[in-house]
């Protein structure tokens, strides 16, 4: 699920999405990982991934 | 370049045939070379000519979720002397019938990944589906001739494209532009700018907007090369692309430099390309005088260019934040062949020292909203468009820009301009994000407000301090007594603010209350 079914998702609701997310499971997002930011699916990646190195 | 420019198609070819394996453009990461971009316009074209009869002025949607086929297909529709209509994929599919059939499309070139889930057949005019061409082949990199052997005779007084526009307004209206106006209104800003023929730019707007398709004519003027991303923008890859592809150029919207400046996980990458940047077009929204210094710190290398002006007049004025540092208050002089006034209410021209409507003439003015007649009347008068905007001319001639007409408040009898508070609270509170509207008064008709969103947290005390800030420099009418809280204030994608939404809200509250 991304920007194509969710009508809020633009450019500004990206950042609110990145900031949000960042804030609530207290992770900081590199550049390279925020930019690839394309789907809900790809934060769940990220999550799993934070969780897999700590 | 020493040959004269008349038209878009000229301007291809000119390119294509002087440097065809130069990159033109390079969008999600693949390089598409002149020669490239005028073969695949020629397949467009082509396209076109067995589907739709001929015929200068014929109107020909496009409608694709790639920045590449839409350029692809403007040079295309151009060869013929047909006119581009640029259709953004978020607008709804019941609105774009409603455009094909309210403006007479010819044909409606898509792409592949555009699906129309209703029946497209009932439109009765041609659907070409635009095939991506994502690699570029060897045939690409030599320039071809047109194949038909026939040259179109287009002047450059013709128009060559229809952008929509609704801006703050909400009101969709059809601008069609001329050859020469794209081309002239581009070399203005590229001369303003000192621009050269290294120019490699990273263009952030939509293609289908004014400004986006505008910078890259700009590029192209130059023989320069434009980097785009498809899809939704996100600033970090936007950043990420700025750098991998070395760009020395940046045009974008006031919000992606706000977005871009405050956010930390930016700021720091930010930090490592601004001083890379040579170049910078701002425009489509103002921007505050404190955002406009923060942005020429950020850039320290960059000359900085804001312009002013609506689709229907694009850069109608000019502003250099380094070169005119002491104006960044304004929005700068008219730009090269443009001609602005200020009108009182009857039209009239009001000489010095006075506040008036903003009127513009010149090449950078549409000749006129297509299927409008009644909008037409109300918006041209003897050769001059009126833009709705209120400004004053200072006294070393440069333009600031005060609101919109529309915007105006009746407070008792007095006018006032909500840009007016917004500005000044804006310098001292930058912190907050803002909105001046008005509601309903039983003596006064209506009284000013501040509203701000949820998360904006101004409280009793903050809210107290900010009007204490606005004693002495306004008249009291217009300072705000009260302050409402609302879910968020509505924006357009420039960032401008709503304000007939704003209103709507603040009347349902009124009403519920």
């Amino acid at each position: 699920m991304g920007p194509d079914l969710i009508p809020e998702w633009d450019s500004l609701g990206t950042i609110n999405l990145l900031n949000r997310f960042q804030e609530t499971f207290n992770i900081s997002l590199g550049l390279e990982d925020a930019a690839q930011i394309s789907s809900l699916g790809e934060f769940l990646r990220i999550l799993e991934e934070n969780e897999s190195k700590n | 370049m020493s040959q004269k420019i008349n038209t878009i198609q000229e301007l291809f070819l000119h390119n294509a045939m002087q440097h065809g394996d130069k990159c033109a453009i390079i969008c999600n990461g693949i390089d598409v070379s002149y020669s490239s971009l005028w073969n695949e316009s020629l397949k467009i074209k082509l396209e076109i000519q067995r589907n739709v009869l001929p015929g200068c002025g014929r109107r020909i949607a496009v409608i694709t979720e790639s920045k590449v086929v839409l350029l692809y297909s403007v040079i295309g529709i151009a060869q013929l002397g047909m006119n581009a209509v640029l259709i953004s994929n978020e607008i709804p599919e019941a609105e774009i019938f409603k455009i094909v059939e309210s403006f007479n499309i010819s044909a409606l070139l898509i792409d592949t990944k555009i699906n129309f889930t209703g029946d497209m057949k009932e439109l009765k005019i041609p659907l070409l589906v635009l095939k991506r061409n994502d690699k570029e082949t060897e045939a690409n990199k030599c320039y071809q001739q047109g194949t038909d052997g026939s040259a179109m005779t287009v002047s450059g007084g013709e128009s060559a494209i229809t952008f929509f526009t609704s801006g703050a307004t909400g009101v969709r209206k059809a601008v069609p532009v001329t050859h020469q106006n794209i081309i002239e209104t581009s070399k203005v800003i590229n001369n303003f700018l000192s621009m050269e023929k290294q120019i490699r730019e990273y263009i952030s707007t939509q293609l289908t907007h004014s400004m986006g398709l505008r910078r890259a004519f700009c590029n192209f003027l130059l023989g320069g090369t434009i980097v785009l991303d498809d899809g939704i923008m996100n600033p970090a890859k936007m950043l990420l692309s700025i750098e991998k592809f070395g760009c020395n150029g940046l045009s974008g919207v006031p919000s992606i430099f706000k977005i871009l400046m405050s956010q930390n996980f930016l700021c720091q990458h930010l930090s490592k390309i601004g001083e890379k940047i040579e170049y910078i077009e701002i425009g489509s929204a103002p921007l505050y005088k404190h955002e406009k210094e923060k942005i020429s710190v950020v850039f320290p290398n960059a000359q900085i260019c804001m312009h002013y002006g609506s689709t229907e007049a694009s850069r109608t004025t000019l502003l250099h934040f380094k070169k005119e540092k002491r104006m960044l208050d304004t929005v700068g002089k008219p730009a090269y062949g443009v001609k602005v006034k200020l009108t009182n209410e009857n039209g009239e021209k009001i000489e010095q020292d006075g506040v008036g409507e903003i009127c513009v003439k010149g090449v950078n003015v549409t000749k006129g909203y297509f299927n409008n007649d009644i909008l037409n009347k109300q918006k041209f008068l003897d050769g001059w468009f009126r833009t709705g905007d209120i400004g004053k001319i200072n006294s070393e001639g440069y333009l600031v820009f005060i609101g919109r007409i529309d915007d105006m408040m009746n407070i008792g009898g007095k006018k006032m301009y909500p840009q007016e508070i917004e500005s000044d609270l804006g310098k001292k509170y930058p912190e907050f994000e803002i909105a001046i509207s008005s509601m309903p008064h039983k003596f006064l008709g209506e009284e000013p407000v501040l509203c701000y969103p949820q998360n904006s947290r101004i409280n009793d005390e903050c809210f107290m301090r900010m009007k204490q800030s606005l004693l002495g420099f306004f008249e009291d009418y217009k300072i705000p007594k009260r302050k409402i809280e609302v879910l968020e204030i509505p924006k357009t994608d420039n960032g401008k603010i709503i304000r007939s939404e704003l209103n709507k809200m603040l009347h349902d509250l009124h009403k519920r209350n």
